[in-house]
């Protein structure tokens, strides 16, 4: 049962911050305790039945519903997890895959940084896949400008022109879902972000397996994605004792991109 | 009761409850939808067409009168080239465009030469001064899903005479561009286009030249034709690209000699450009290009013109180094005469080329370092004919530029080159140095 002391530290932390986390984590307590107030009542009630027809003996004890604890409102202990392994094939080329969990619902990781820089007219890397919340930093390293923008519905921003020694840009990425990132001043450039709920995402090997330790065992939505290819979705039954899954990624010709003002950036852009 | 006293707490700890009326939910879901209207604004908004361009002013200084070539004159024994003194009207030594003062390649006075009406655009005489070197507007259109179109004028004020402003204005590109395919890889250009020859007309315009003054051959590579062309890229990582034109003239500057806007003759100009980028730890473009056409401005086609050449392209880490050699041979008017104002001339482009080396040093400065060459000759007539040709130009020239840029910002470069123009061979040394400025604002 969750006491007035956790709500009120609950309470403070919304004030102090990151109201949208705990909004959802109160809505969730919120519904939670509603279910065990709802099935308290009916125990309550048939409580009240039973004592005043005992005398009668017309309900017997056993009609009392079955008292099921529910789901801990703040998580005290980890829950029963396991171990994700596999195989990701890649047709029609090679790939950075990552291979993520993607219905374990986690709050946004608070204090995580990744370095995405812009070197030699290229974002290196290429391709990450980040827990959301994470923050992207990204630092120019090239003796030119440049102007890191993304127009991806999941979450559009524009970092502005600056070069090596300016202050560089940082983003923090809040909504899943997969990020373009662009240079406006070089059509070339280009990076993709794959933004995943949870930290249960982990980059495949070269040789194409994976292993992703940590998830909570039961049905789980188990994706495969990389940049140039239709995410593979699948449905794993994860036991106490791991499961195992492969996909298959076609590669597909990367299409091109439009500048930050939704227009062409012309054949002879670099 | 205790079920009572929880809700009871609940309904005290509801962030949806604490004074403000409206409920936690329909509050989110308001200003998400504000959200989504404001995103719809911003992009329905958006200009459809981009406007940019800059202003490029500049101070130079030059050795001499400004020009870059003087006359042979005197009697055969004290002259540079006797042989030519029954074959040409007039001789001229040097090069009209070697002391040039900004990156149109405008020299500081193309010198007060017999026998033309030149426009001389600068006409400084030798005297140092400002000079606003172009401001260039530039136009850019998705007009269809896969079409941009471009339009780029360059407006030059320079001085007038008789009450009549001297200003001019060109228009330097006017294209539309249809990209093929969802990947853009390959593109069809038609207007008035960028050439395909050599590598230098992608800098031609000030905001995207390293230094200020183009190089002694840019003059046969950076000019824009009317015409057709096709560019694509092939392989991994563009390994390949190839483009071909047709146009109405070659890819001369419009001042220089050799040009057609609109054509006057019924033959066209093809030129094409085949570059390898291969896979190496640096970067890396190799070329080799070449066009060849009915000459410009002649009223038939029977005489040609045409160029080829090499370049190369590579980056190593923060230094570009860039080269490229360029031959070429137009007939002139051989055997023929032609109406005044469609007279070609005749030009025996030995060779040319530039290497040049140019980085910064630090994230605001730069500096660029080129050595170059042409050897070329440009006549005017018939030196075969028993009353020999109007005139010529011979030209043996070297040039060592040293130049700085500072990027004050991304939208404000500052630039100084000093241009040691020497003259080889025969051709005696001019007094053709030139130390120039450019301040370019972008917008």
């Amino acid at each position: 049962m969750i006491s007035a002391a956790q709500l009120l530290l609950v309470g403070l932390a919304a004030a102090a911050g990151d109201y949208e986390r705990l909004e959802r984590e109160v809505r969730e307590q919120r519904q939670l305790l509603m279910q065990f107030m709802q099935m308290e009542e009916q125990r309550y009630q048939l409580l009240l039945k039973l004592l005043q027809t005992r005398e009668t003996g017309a309900v017997p004890p056993q009609a009392l519903p079955p008292l099921t604890a529910p789901k801990p409102l703040l998580r005290t202990s980890a829950p029963s997890t396991a171990v994700i392994a596999g195989r990701v094939q890649v047709k029609g080329g090679s790939a950075d895959v990552y291979v993520y969990v993607d219905d374990v619902k986690a709050a946004p990781v608070q204090g995580r940084t990744v370095e995405i820089r812009q070197q030699g007219k290229e974002f290196i890397p290429r391709v990450t896949a980040v827990p959301r919340g994470t923050t992207i930093t990204f630092p120019n390293q090239d003796p030119l400008f440049h102007n890191v923008f993304s127009p991806s519905p999941t979450q559009p921003f524009d970092l502005g022109t600056y070069r090596t020694g300016d202050k560089y840009r940082t983003v923090r990425l809040l909504n899943t879902g997969v990020i373009e990132v662009y240079c406006n001043i070089h059509g070339k450039m280009r990076a993709s972000l794959l933004v995943v709920p949870n930290t249960l995402v982990t980059k495949v090997a070269a040789d194409g397996t994976f292993r992703l330790p940590g998830v909570p065992v039961g049905t789980r939505r188990i994706v495969a994605w990389a940049a140039d290819a239709r995410p593979a979705l699948k449905s794993v039954e994860v036991a106490p004792g791991g499961a195992e899954v492969e996909f298959t990624l076609q590669l597909e010709a990367a299409r091109a991109h439009d500048n930050k003002f939704g227009q062409p950036y012309g054949s002879y852009n670099e | 009761m205790t079920a009572l006293v929880t809700l009871l707490m609940l309904a005290a700890a509801d962030p949806s409850a604490d004074g403000d009326s409206e409920p936690l939910d329909e509050r989110l879901a308001r200003i998400e939808e504000e959200l989504r209207q404001t995103r719809e604004l911003t992009l329905n908004r958006r200009p459809t067409v981009t406007v940019g361009g800059y202003a490029d002013l500049g101070f130079f200084v030059t050795e001499g009168d400004g020009s870059g070539v003087q006359q042979d004159l005197g009697p055969a024994e004290s002259r540079r080239f006797p042989e030519y003194i029954d074959r040409f009207g007039w001789v001229f030594l040097g090069d009209l465009l070697a002391p040039a003062v900004n990156s149109r390649g405008e020299p500081a006075d193309l010198g007060d030469l017999p026998g033309t009406d030149r426009w001389d655009g600068i006409d400084s005489n030798g005297a140092p001064g400002f000079i606003v070197n172009e401001v260039n507007l530039r136009l850019t259109s998705r007009v269809a899903e896969s079409a941009l179109a471009t339009v780029s004028l360059d407006f030059l004020p320079r001085t007038g005479s008789d009450f009549r402003l001297g200003d001019a204005f060109e228009v330097d590109l006017a294209q539309l561009e249809w990209m093929l395919g969802a990947a853009r890889r390959a593109s069809i250009f038609v207007g008035k286009i960028e050439p395909v020859i050599g590598i230098e007309y992608r800098e031609r315009k000030t905001d995207r030249r390293f230094g200020i003054t183009p190089s002694l051959v840019a003059r046969y590579t950076t000019g824009t034709p009317l015409g057709l062309k096709v560019r694509s890229k092939f392989g991994p990582r563009d390994l390949l690209v190839a483009a071909a034109a047709v146009t109405n003239g070659s890819s001369v500057i419009e001042p220089f000699h050799f040009h057609d806007e609109t054509d006057s003759n019924a033959g066209k100009t093809v030129s094409g450009r085949i570059s390898v980028t291969p896979a190496l730890p640096f970067e890396l473009e190799a070329g080799l290009s070449g066009i060849w056409g009915p000459q410009d401005r002649a009223l038939d086609s029977r005489g040609s013109l045409w160029f080829w050449g090499v370049d190369v392209r590579a980056r190593i880490a923060t230094v570009e180094i860039k080269g490229e050699w360029l031959r070429g041979r137009g007939a002139g008017e051989a055997n023929r005469r032609y109406a005044d104002a469609h007279r070609p001339y005749g030009l025996d482009l030995d060779g040319g080329g530039y290497l040049s080396v140019e980085g910064m040093v630090t994230p605001v400065f730069g500096l660029i370092v080129r050595g170059e060459f042409r050897d070329a000759r440009v006549w005017l007539g018939n030196p075969t004919a028993p009353e020999g040709a109007d005139r010529i130009y011979v030209t043996q020239s070297w040039r060592a530029t040293i130049g700085a840029r500072a990027v004050l910002s991304d939208r404000l470069v500052l630039k100084a080159e000093f241009l040691k123009n020497g003259e080889y061979g025969r051709v005696p040394s001019i007094r053709n140095d030139v130390f120039t400025t450019s301040l370019s604002m972008m917008f």
